[in-house]
């Protein structure tokens, strides 16, 4: 984690610019480490100024290189109405010219630094440090081109974003629509007689010009990209280069910087990109130990096939359903909610899909998925044809059966009950991403007297699910599905892995009572388990 | 079988790490690897929503012409189809060759969205009320212990929510007017904040060993068979 902080500490002090005159305070007289900017003197104690050697300035840790942090400890004393002022030059010199920009921030705890633990721990620190993130880029922002004139294309013409025969089509279109303008009446006419005028005057295009104005709108929709991309490179630029700060603190008219000897400090800082997020050191530890947990069983279940699963009755019914759908003579139908393909309860659903499709196809029942979404559509129906294919049954795959039936939400409820309504399927499985439209589907379902089986990770909808149909797979019974019904080891083993998950997430939450249970009931030598669990760095 | 199953499994798998390390790298190139990583899935979708049209419409195409029960109301599908496609390329021809103004005509894209589309999908949203009564009544019948524990929090947790809790309390509770809207927090925060966690947590468990077992190319049935 580079950390860059020049302390300045010989530096001459800036006095103020001219709209800031100096005057000495009662504090910083009496007070080496302050320097004072102010009308009037005010009452700002020595003890309200942070001290000196706190105030520091770094990049700021795990971000994208666009911001800084600056710190500095808590007063003392925080009288009412205080607030911290931070000044921030693109050079040291620029204080002097009085060429920088107040950055103004109140005493509150979201400015401390236990909101941040990812930055300064859980330490007795944090509460006594207070922060603020800059992004030089956000105060000094890099001027934004202006709109498409004559000099602006000649100018980029120049840098070669142009060449001659786009300049000049470009340039006769730009005086055809200044003409236009100018042939517009003036806004102070009244809106009836406008409307009547404009309409006699605004002149009927060409084909030729319509294709022109097309090309010119692409020329511009070009340009402005192009100018998107230049300004994100000039903030690049703004934020990778030194940034100076002073820090100050403020009440009323009077502001007295943080100074030594007199002499304001100024501190040095660059934001650069980080390579990694700090914050998320937990979330990769613990998600490389489900990892290995996982693949470890994987490989486990290789050798040893013989791995007991606990029933999952609403996967047990599955065949049972297409069976009884089979003895109805009565389609099976296959919903998959409102996910997208990269919705992992869908990924689960398309797994559940394909064992489906395959039993309907060696019972000879039709299938019918009703999808909402294109991509899970053209995924489904590759599943349904390989499924019946793999079944010996090719001829039973009907890619109408496998259709998008609505991709608005409640077009898509609309047009899946009226086909439960008319074609009363004997099965239905409402697996994948659902919102409001649960109950809809399954009240409908349930009045056709299908077995319904449903499954999602939308934990908002399970209750509904659970009312409304035979079976209900919650949350993670939907993902172990795929394994549950192939019996295939390796998948198995995954799923005992995550079972091995489970039982360290629930260990290490008995035991994170227990510790701040006996912690809370015993003071004194017992509290150092409580910071057990709250040390961090 | 390098086509279909060994170049798509190593497509997965690059994609699948690239997108887990990401998460867990501010520097900028990530960002850029995101984006370029989410115009190619909006170029695919884009390929994809044509598919996804030409599957609907041949489906009510096949309904029409094989004169199946209702093939009526595929009919509509095609009006609908055809209106907004149709006034979708008109706006766009008129936006191209004159902006919009007191002068523009009518936009009927709009007005079909407006006043049939947004109508229509609240009308089906309202029947949600009707649906959640009915499923209520059927939940909340006190057929075994379960059910009977299940009904009372039911009932504490409405009247907790509604404005008559505090007189029907301070009448039941001896003058204590949040008897009720506190007993429905403790049902709130404890037994159904325990339930949602733990099965937020086996979701979470799931993911990830779903996730290896996609990334291993141990899962394979979402490319089609191959349990």
């Amino acid at each position: 984690m580079p950390v860059i902080v020049k302390p300045l500490t010989t530096l001459v002090v800036i006095a103020l610019a001219a709209t800031l005159p100096v005057r000495p305070a009662a504090a910083a007289q009496t007070n080496p480490t302050v320097a004072t900017q102010s009308a009037t003197p005010g009452t700002i104690l020595p003890e309200s100024i942070p001290a000196t050697e706190s105030f520091n300035a770094i990049d700021l840790p795990s971000d994208d290189g666009s911001s800084i942090l600056v710190k500095w400890a808590k007063p003392a004393n925080e009288p009412k109405g205080i607030s911290y002022v931070i000044q921030v030059a693109r050079s040291k010199a620029d204080f002097q010219a009085g060429k920088f920009v107040t950055k103004e921030v109140f005493p509150s705890p979201i400015i401390l630094g236990t909101t941040k633990p990812e930055y300064f721990g859980r330490g007795k620190n944090a509460s006594q440090t207070c922060f603020a993130v800059i992004s030089p880029a956000e105060l000094f922002p890099p001027a934004k081109p202006g709109p498409l004139t004559e000099a602006r294309l000649k100018e980029l013409k120049t840098k070669k974003v142009l060449t001659d025969k786009e300049l000049g089509r470009a340039l006769a279109v730009l005086a055809e629509i200044e003409q236009e303008k100018s042939q517009t009446k003036p806004a102070s006419v009244p809106a009836t007689a406008q409307a009547g005028v404009t309409k006699s005057q605004t002149p009927k295009l060409t084909s030729k010009q319509r294709a022109e104005r097309k090309w010119y709108a692409r020329l511009g929709a070009n340009i402005k990209k192009l100018d998107a991309e230049a300004l994100t490179k000039e903030r690049a630029r703004i934020n990778a280069e030194p940034s100076f700060f002073r820090l100050g603190v403020k009440l009323d008219d009077q502001t007295i910087l943080v100074a030594r000897d007199g002499e304001p400090i100024v501190v040095e800082a660059i934001a650069k990109p980080n390579l990694f997020k700090w914050g998320k050191l937990n979330n990769l530890t613990l998600s490389l130990i489900f990892m290995s947990a996982v693949i470890t069983f994987i490989e486990i279940a290789r050798r040893k096939p013989d791995i007991f699963i606990r029933k999952i009755a609403g996967l047990e019914a599955i065949d049972e359903a297409i069976g009884r759908a089979t003895e109805m003579d009565r389609p099976v139908m296959f919903v998959h909610g409102g996910g997208s393909v990269g919705s992992m309860s869908v990924i689960a659903s398309l797994n559940i899909l394909s064992h489906v499709a395959s039993r309907a196809a060696e019972h000879d029942t039709r299938i019918r998925v009703m999808n909402q979404d294109p991509l899970v559509t053209a995924v489904s129906q590759e599943a349904v044809q390989q499924a019946c294919t793999e079944a010996g049954r090719p001829d039973a795959f009907n890619a109408d059966d496998v259709s998008l039936v609505a991709s608005d939400q409640f077009s898509y409820v609309a047009a899946v009950s009226g086909i439960m309504v008319r074609e009363q399927p004997g099965a239905i499985f409402m697996l994948g991403a659902f919102g409001a439209e649960s109950l809809l589907l399954s009240e409908t379902g349930s009045s056709t007297g299908a077995i319904q089986v449903a499954g999602t990770d939308s934990y908002t909808q399970l209750p509904f699910f659970v009312t409304t149909c035979d079976y209900t797979l919650m949350g993670e019974e939907l993902y172990a599905a795929s394994a549950y019904l192939s019996r295939e080891p390796r998948m198995l083993g995954s799923l005992r892995g995550q079972d091995v998950g489970k039982a360290f997430v629930m260990i290490v939450l008995l035991a994170g009572t227990a510790i701040l249970t006996v912690a809370a009931a015993m003071d004194g030598p017992w509290q150092w388990l409580r910071g057990l669990l709250e040390a961090t760095g | 079988m390098i086509l279909k199953r060994t170049i798509p499994l190593l497509i997965v798998f690059a994609i699948g790490v690239l997108a887990f390390v990401q998460e867990f790298v501010p520097h900028p190139w990530s960002g850029k690897l995101v984006d370029e990583i989410s115009t190619w899935f909006k170029i695919i979708g884009g390929f994809a929503m044509f598919l996804g049209t030409y599957s609907l419409l041949h489906m009510h195409l096949a309904r029409i012409r094989r004169k199946m029960p209702s093939w009526g109301y595929s009919v509509f599908v095609f009006i609908g189809a055809a209106f907004m496609i149709g006034t979708g390329v008109y706006n766009e021809i008129q936006s191209s060759s004159q902006p919009a103004g007191p002068n523009s005509p009518f936009d009927w894209f709009s007005w079909g969205y407006k006043y049939i589309q947004v109508p229509a999908g609240a009308t089906i949203f309202s029947i949600l009320a009707f649906f959640m009564a009915s499923a209520a009544f059927r939940t909340f019948r006190a057929r075994n212990l379960a059910a009977g524990l299940l009904l009372i929090s039911a009932i504490i947790v409405m009247l907790g929510r509604v404005p008559i809790s505090e007189p029907l309390s301070r009448w039941l509770f001896f003058g204590n007017s949040q008897a009720i809207t506190q007993a429905t927090d403790i049902i709130m925060e404890y037994p159904n904040m325990v339930a949602k966690r733990g099965i937020l947590l086996g979701i979470a468990l799931g993911t990830i060993s779903q996730s290896i077992r996609i990334l291993l190319g141990v899962e394979r049935s979402y490319m089609g068979g191959g349990d």
